[in-house]
């Protein structure tokens, strides 16, 4: 009797474990699909509202223009310039809603992000791109820049690649292949003021606040989700919306560094 | 009703068990071999490195540069294009020879380990830097049998080495005083001419750390930018720097 309970335990043991083993690969292709599915979407409502701040605004960077001033220009410049309305919007900030795993198609530009190094700046400042997207990087100025992407995982900057391009008319194309952050920040270590953020995202309900402020996000089905906003120097907003038919609130995303 | 109970908490159990037992290793790594680079890494690698391999052990604060974040698993000393994982010798070698800076050798070389041991502990810092696959090395074409020291310098103006190194190659450009490394610290563009190389002095180093650029520094991959036949006349001029006669 004791030898047949031991003989069973043990069996559940082993059944026990070849489900855990078979439950954790499942988990795992699961994780590895967990792909975003573009669906149509009926009756999709439309999410607004408005950035803000209300801190104490960090000091400006200023950096003065050491070098190439022929190209570059002089004086001095701020890499990260922050700009707060006087009703206190915020320019630039990127508004995502997260966790969502089927909708709408991503649309163009955002399909073929683009970088431009133009006197000495980066042309977008801050842009949107799906997750392992090809950044196409083009240099028009006539002397050395060194395109260096790095995804900001906290505190850690984690080099992604970094590419020389000493000519005007240069185009190169990379893989923005990152490994748990959705942000990453471009550098040119030639120029040490030059700086342009890309905010990867999994799907494409994710935009960027105007210039007053406001967003707008279309086409989102039902459900409750969770509203972040993030900007690379004012920090980052979080709300939970219940996209549901009726009203829909007109969201103030406050942001805190 | 027990027994239903336990065939779900068990598996559970387990999924728990695998999920949060230690950092997430590398998918086919040797489990021994990964135990005794483990080992080993604590007793050399640790002091620096630190012993979640973070790259803040206690000795890293006198060291500049300091030591790699092995986490993040981005190497400086690559055969692979700018972007992807070292290969295992690209590891190997770095562990035998160290790495030498201006400041000195900063990364002992540890030639003294069994080469058995070595290669342990490429499996454990592979597992500790989440690299499952080792990323394909560049095209690395026949060395010329002289280098065409005229044609190097022309490239070292043409590619703007000098925006760094400096016009004759002394590491004092107009760039080498704002560099900074992937942490936001201060790095200088290296002296050429005192012939001390990280990834090594042989043509065929400084032809793939041109190519391929040193990740997590400032200095970029030019593979594109150039011709292999200039980036081989480069690779001399750069040597011609610290060693006469070079095509002797």
């Amino acid at each position: 009797m004791v030898q047949l309970r031991e003989e069973l335990s043990r069996r559940k043991f082993v059944v026990a474990g070849a489900a855990a083993t078979a439950w954790y690969a499942l988990a795992g292709a699961a994780t590895a699909n967990a792909a975003y599915q573009e669906i149509n979407v009926s009756a999709g409502r439309t999410l607004t509202g408005r950035v803000t701040f209300h801190g104490t605004l960090p000091k400006p960077d200023e950096i003065t223009i050491s070098k190439d001033n022929t190209h570059c220009g002089t004086g001095s410049v701020d890499p990260d310039p922050v700009k707060v309305n006087s009703d206190s919007s915020v320019h630039n900030t990127v508004v995502a809603i997260q966790g969502i795993s089927k909708g709408k198609s991503w649309q163009t530009p955002h399909t073929t992000p683009r970088i431009i190094q133009e006197r000495c700046r980066f042309v977008p400042y801050i842009q949107l791109a799906p997750k392992r997207a090809v950044l196409e990087i083009t240099n028009k100025d006539p002397l050395l820049h060194n395109i260096h992407a790095y995804e900001i995982i906290g505190r850690a900057r984690r080099n992604m690649f970094n590419i020389a391009q000493p000519a005007a008319g240069q185009v190169d194309k990379h893989i923005m292949k990152t490994r748990r952050s959705n942000i990453v920040e471009v550098d040119c270590d030639a120029h040490n003021w030059m700086s342009a953020w890309i905010y990867l995202s999994d799907h494409p309900y994710v935009t960027l606040s105007d210039a007053k402020g406001n967003f707008s996000i279309a086409d989102i089905p039902a459900g409750k989700f969770e509203i972040i906003a993030w900007h690379p120097v004012l920090g980052k907003a979080k709300q939970t919306v219940d996209i549901k038919p009726g009203t829909l609130p007109n969201l103030d995303m406050k942001l805190k560094i | 009703m027990l027994n239903k109970r336990s065939s779900i908490i068990v598996p559970l159990l387990l999924l728990f068990i695998a999920q949060y037992s230690g950092p997430a290793l590398a998918a086919g790594a040797d489990p021994a071999l990964k135990a005794a680079g483990k080992k080993i890494y604590m007793r050399e690698c640790a002091a620096c490195h630190g012993v979640e391999g973070d790259g803040a052990g206690p000795g890293a604060y006198i060291l500049n540069p300091r030591p790699r974040n092995l986490q993040l698993g981005v190497f400086k000393l690559r055969s692979t294009p700018t972007g992807e994982n070292p290969t295992d010798q690209d590891l190997f070698k770095t562990i035998t020879r160290g790495i030498s800076s201006m400041a000195g050798a900063m990364m002992p070389s540890f030639q003294e380990l069994p080469a058995k041991d070595r290669w342990a502990l490429v499996t454990y810092v592979k597992a500790v830097a989440g690299i499952d696959k080792a990323g394909k090395p560049i095209d690395l074409p026949t060395k010329p049998r002289s280098f065409d020291l005229a044609l190097g310098r022309q490239v070292y103006e043409r590619l703007q080495c000098a925006a760094c190194h400096g016009v004759d190659g002394l590491g004092d450009g107009t760039s080498s005083l704002t560099l900074k490394d992937a942490q936001k610290r201060r790095i200088w563009a290296p002296d050429l001419s005192r012939g001390q190389f990280k990834g090594g002095a042989m043509p065929r180093d400084i032809y793939t750390r041109i190519s391929t650029g040193l990740d997590g520094t400032p200095m970029p991959a030019y593979a594109s930018k150039a011709k292999p036949n200039e980036i081989w006349a480069l690779s001399g001029y750069v040597l011609s720097l610290s060693k006469k006669n070079i095509n002797d």
